[in-house]
């Protein structure tokens, strides 16, 4: 009798397995295809700190003041469009060796000491409009600044790119940096950039108003900015916690965080992630893979570079 | 090799669509900020940070007269101060000739070397000893300051007389903060 039931349910448990395995063979659409995500990763370790900014003091080397790079590792007060696409596939911390764009933030200081993240960095690339179908990639050489760093406490709160400000450990939605942390967490920031661009200018003036946010309630681009680029947010989490009184930004306050891109992109590496992770509505690794599609497949190859790219 | 199959048709397609291509009438970078002439990005950087610093500094300089109880501190401030406002007066030409506005694009940003309009408050409400500890530790953090961005505007600016005045300005700086360093 036993022996019978066990034989029935593990029939049946062939039979129900099969009947997945089919459905997933088969039937492809459904469920499975529900747009949830629209983004993809990138992954870039700290590389260097030094008190200078490309965009906000271009050739005055020491007179900003210091800040964190990610990704190409040449980074420095020269550095211009071409310095970075010249600086050699490979040569960034971001796990796609195509990804020579720069990224950086002011450096955080625990009194006098330098708190660099010691893992890879994750900076989305969203869509942060309705129409996920229509964001484009960047075009090379765009760059902004993103946050403000003269901003209020206020101002931080409650601009568009702010998600929950900065936490840690169970410790969400501080607009400055919490005075205590508990032991052996992390402080995390998450901040999200103006992704809608006036389609001519690579820099502005102010360095932002080439750049606006969506219309947060119909989530389109304005008309003035009617070009949607891809949503960096920046997720940036500090290895410092305990007594957070001395924790501070090399900019000022925690509500002076800001960060700054320089798309220097391979273009069709780019233009690859983009449409099959944004426009494709998937929620991507580093490679372009989501974990949850896997039917839908990949972007980049085990060495994250395009298919046929030793 | 199947699995590469939809990757390749997203890349052709966005390839042919032009994904970057449509954006190739910005590939002429415009340069950020005001066009005028020669100047480029850097010789406009350096007018926006140094003429705020120097403003700020000759204002904390002037306080010394009222402030000091140093012969050596006011001596040394009522050097630097007329010197620093010739400076002044010739760093307002070079920006208004590259055609920027007069705002003080840092206001309220900590900047290495800038004398802030909280220091100048701390400086108006100080005498004596502790008013001169805290004029010399911020004139020799901006001669030092100055001294690092001139150097910059002159290896990378492109006006050649901003560049010269870049020259000048860093060759004074360096002189001032010999001077502070000696001072006490």
């Amino acid at each position: 009798m036993a022996s019978k039931a066990a034989l029935l349910a593990c029939t049946a448990a062939t039979v129900l397995a099969g009947a997945f395995l089919t459905a997933a063979t088969w039937s492809p659409a459904g469920a499975d295809d529900l747009v949830t995500h629209h983004e993809f990763q990138v992954n870039c370790s700290p590389s260097h700190h030094q008190p200078d900014d490309p965009i906000v003091f271009p050739g005055l080397p020491g007179a900003s003041h210091d800040h964190t790079f990610i990704g190409n590792k040449t980074t420095n007060a020269a550095t211009t469009t071409q310095s970075l696409q010249a600086a050699g596939v490979g040569n960034t911390t971001c796990l796609a060796p195509d990804d020579l764009s720069a990224y950086w933030f002011p450096t955080v200081y625990n009194g006098n000491q330098v708190i660099l993240p010691n893992f890879a960095q994750v900076v989305y690339y969203k869509s942060s409009i309705l129409d996920y179908t229509k964001v484009v990639p960047f075009p090379p050489g765009l760059r902004y600044v993103a946050g403000t760093v003269t901003a209020t406490q206020d101002e931080f709160q409650h601009a568009p790119g702010a998600i929950e400000g900065w936490e840690c450990g169970d410790s969400f939605h501080n607009w400055d940096i919490p005075v205590q942390c508990t032991p052996g967490s992390q402080l995390n920031i998450r901040y999200q950039a103006p992704s809608c661009w006036d389609g001519v200018h690579l820099d502005s003036a102010d360095h932002k108003s080439h750049m606006a946010y969506p219309d947060r309630v119909s989530l389109t681009c304005p008309a003035d900015h009617p070009v949607a680029v891809p949503m960096l947010e920046f997720k940036i989490a500090f290895p410092v916690s305990g007594d957070m009184s001395g924790v501070h930004l090399a900019s000022g306050r925690g509500y002076s965080w800001h960060y700054d891109f320089f798309n220097a992109w391979d273009p069709p590496t780019l233009a690859a992630l983009v449409t099959h992770c944004i426009n494709g509505g998937l929620q991507c690794d580093p490679r372009g893979f989501d974990l949850y599609k896997p039917d839908r497949g990949t972007v980049l190859g085990p060495n994250y570079r395009l298919p046929g790219r030793p | 090799m199947r699995r590469w199959a939809p990757v390749v048709a997203a890349v052709v397609v966005a390839m042919s669509m032009g994904g970057c291509a449509t954006t190739t009438p910005a590939a002429s970078a415009p340069p950020p900020g005001p066009e005028s002439g020669a100047f480029n990005p850097t010789d406009v950087a350096w007018l926006q940070l140094t003429v705020p610093m120097t403003e700020n500094a000759v204002s904390a300089a002037h306080l010394a007269a009222d402030h000091s109880a140093s012969p050596a501190v006011r001596s040394a401030a009522s050097a630097l101060e007329p010197s620093q406002d010739g400076f002044l007066a010739r760093l307002r030409t070079a920006r208004d000739r590259a055609g920027l506005p007069a705002s003080n694009v840092h206001s309220g940003h900590q900047m290495p070397g800038m004398i802030t309009e909280a220091d100048l408050v701390a400086l108006r409400t100080s005498y004596g000893a502790d008013f001169d500890q805290r004029l010399i530790a911020l004139l020799r953090a901006h001669s030092k300051q100055t001294v690092v961005l001139s150097k910059g505007e002159e290896t990378s600016g492109a006006d050649p007389a901003t560049q010269a005045l870049a020259r000048e300005l860093g060759a004074a700086a360096t002189r001032e903060g010999e001077v502070l360093d000696r001072t006490s």
